[in-house]
């Protein structure tokens, strides 16, 4: 048998085997049906293979974005129990990290003052009832009406100039450079 | 007078919905303040007149004629007024009148006007009232409203009442 095989001429042999055909009379789900995958799997070090793989390589070659695309981001989000995410967030502690001096430094304080239309707050909140508590009465009212008076003859007069002098008029003037606030 | 009689007033010049302390006073106000104080000035200067005709009446027993154009008279209220002026800018940066009108005197950049401004400004005074008066003319035409006087003084008049706290006191009332 030795001395036959030695004779025969492997090679050529199997260049003449048509391995498609061979393949296609082969049952290849009874074959694997055959292979016990568990126990080959269990004969397997994947920490070994996984060692020999360029990890970063491979992320590379993944398109992320493509991926990140076809996830439906919205169901993802709507499976989400906020509530219970929130219950286990700790706010006092976050709180206590935040630096609110440094959040109240930005936080332009004058722009915010300005844009309330403080007109408005005390026609229809309780704080027009506390302004006329504090005020003290007819004398302080007759000196508000004749300064008040005055200030809108200044105005007249001011606007008339800048109409003549063809310039525009945005209001009185000041205050000095080292003025002191609200002086 | 009342809130109401004010209400044409606040819901009129649209600067008294701000606050105006420290802005440059405008030609009415410290018109009308001065006004005042030339009124105030000369009325308890008559009244010192008054007084001493009055005292030297009991006193002696006789009439004294005032003639308003007695050289001394004039000196005197010269003298008064400088005093009346002087004083109350050394001492709070507003006369009678600027008190009423709210407005008062600091220096140019702001701060409380000192006693030497307050007498410059003073002797200076007069020299606005020259060629009609040209000297106040930087009150209505220049950026910081300052007549001869202020420029030679170093100061300015700004307003010192809060127009917008007025505004206030008078919405919290109607």
């Amino acid at each position: 048998m030795n001395a036959l095989l030695d004779r025969v001429d492997l090679n050529a042999v199997l260049d003449r085997v048509d391995i498609n055909r061979l393949l296609d009379r082969v049952g290849m789900d009874h074959l694997l049906g055959r292979v016990d995958v568990e126990s080959l799997a269990a004969r397997l070090d994947l920490n070994q293979l996984l060692a020999g793989v360029d990890m970063n390589q491979l992320v590379s070659t993944v398109d992320i974005r493509a991926i990140v695309q076809r996830v439906d981001v919205n169901q993802i989000v709507q499976q989400v129990d906020v509530n219970q995410v929130v219950q286990q967030v700790d706010v006092d502690e976050v709180v206590r990290r935040v630096d609110v001096e440094a959040v109240v430094d930005r936080v332009d304080v004058n722009g915010v003052v300005d844009r309330i239309d403080f007109d408005a707050l005390v026609e229809q909140t309780d704080l027009g009832a506390v302004i006329a508590a504090s005020s003290s009465g007819m004398a302080s009212d007759a000196l508000d009406v004749v300064r008040s008076q005055t200030v809108g003859l200044d105005e007249f007069i001011a606007r008339w100039i800048a109409r003549l002098r063809r310039r525009p008029y945005a209001g009185p003037p000041g205050p000095p450079e080292g003025a002191k606030a609200g002086s | 007078m009342t809130a109401r009689a004010g209400d044409a007033t606040f819901s009129g010049p649209p600067a008294i919905r701000q606050s105006l302390q420290g802005k440059y006073a405008g030609f009415a106000s410290r018109f009308t303040a001065f006004a005042v104080d030339v009124g105030v000035s000369l009325g308890v200067f008559m009244l010192a007149l008054a007084a001493i005709w009055f005292a030297a009446r009991v006193l002696t027993g006789k009439d004294i004629a005032w003639n308003k154009g007695d050289i001394w008279v004039i000196v005197a209220y010269a003298v008064w007024a400088f005093i009346y002026f002087a004083y109350c800018w050394a001492a709070s940066g507003r006369t009678a009148g600027m008190a009423l009108f709210g407005v008062k005197v600091v220096r140019d950049d702001g701060t409380d006007a000192s006693g030497r401004r307050a007498v410059v400004r003073t002797l200076a005074l007069p020299l606005s009232f020259l060629f009609l008066g040209l000297g106040f003319v930087g009150i209505l035409l220049g950026d910081r409203r300052r007549a001869l006087h202020d420029v030679i003084a170093g100061t300015a008049v700004v307003y010192s009442w809060d127009a917008r706290a007025a505004r206030l006191r008078f919405l919290s009332r109607s």
